[in-house]
């Protein structure tokens, strides 16, 4: 294994939490304003897994960037600005998945609601952090 | 499985995120040590810091921009790391700009639209003080 594996996997991985986690920010917000009962539950069904899902891809999206960066955990330049980002979404994708999977697929509207603010929060975090590792690339 | 009220759960998951920070930031501290991270990636780790030297504005100006956009491959200290050591370099200053300005297909990406003339003069000049 050498750096370019770890860089391609880190590009590979990365990508999981990012997509999931907005695609379940998204579902969440239909199932918050949703209407009918039977597809709200299906709508916060949805959210829950793919939270669930997209805070497991985070962990291979962090150990692989790790890896990458021999455990920089701030740096200079545009890996400091990623960094800047990564931390505090992976931090937020860890909690809210954790009380997602703890409360389960029926929380009160009130908890819900302040979750989903802190999704909406957490996802674009994870969208500024997917951002300036993508500038790393591709920003020239 | 039972399901946790609302506020413990919010406990939990601040104590869950505050762990897994706590590990993460272990075990990169563990990886920035040498065998480990050269072993993992392939690359020997950079050598001890190297003697600091004073640098003309324009040459500070220069390391300012190596750090946004060149540190990431070539390291904080220029010995290298994805890209090569840039101590010593023999090549001429239009050479240098060149690869600056169009990259190197397949190794480097070309820094063309996103610096000047007058940043790639400083970031030669600061690449200029790493000859020993």
């Amino acid at each position: 294994m050498n750096s370019l594996f770890w860089e391609r996997a880190h590009g590979g991985f990365t990508h999981f939490p990012i997509a999931l986690m907005f695609a379940a920010t998204f579902f969440d917000v239909l199932a918050f304003f949703w209407r009918r009962p039977a597809k709200r539950r299906n709508f916060r069904a949805i959210g829950y897994w793919l939270v669930i899902f997209g805070a497991l891809g985070s962990f291979g999206a962090v150990f692989s960037g790790l890896v990458l960066s021999k455990g920089t955990i701030a740096g200079t330049g545009a890996v400091l600005r990623h960094h800047l980002f990564v931390w505090p979404a992976f931090a937020l994708i860890v909690g809210l998945a954790t009380w997602r999977f703890l409360v389960g697929n029926n929380p009160s509207r009130r908890a819900f609601a302040v979750y989903l603010g802190t999704m909406i929060v957490a996802s674009a975090v994870i969208g500024a952090a997917g951002f300036y590792g993508g500038e790393m690339l591709l920003g020239h | 499985m039972k399901k946790w009220s609302e506020g413990k759960a919010f406990g939990a998951a601040i104590c869950a995120s505050a762990a897994v920070m706590t590990v993460t930031f272990g075990i990169s501290s563990v990886m920035q040590h040498a065998p480990f991270s050269a072993v993992l990636t392939g690359i020997p780790n950079a050598p001890a810091a190297l003697k600091p030297i004073e640098l003309t504005p324009e040459a500070a100006q220069g390391r300012h921009l190596f750090l946004m956009n060149c540190a990431h491959c070539h390291a904080d200290d220029a010995t290298g790391d994805e890209g090569p050591d840039l101590h010593n370099l023999h090549k001429s200053d239009a050479r240098i700009h060149q690869v600056i300005t169009s990259g190197i297909k397949g190794e480097m990406p070309s820094f063309g639209k996103k610096l000047g003339d007058p940043e790639i003069r400083q970031l030669t000049a600061y690449l200029r003080t790493l000859n020993t």
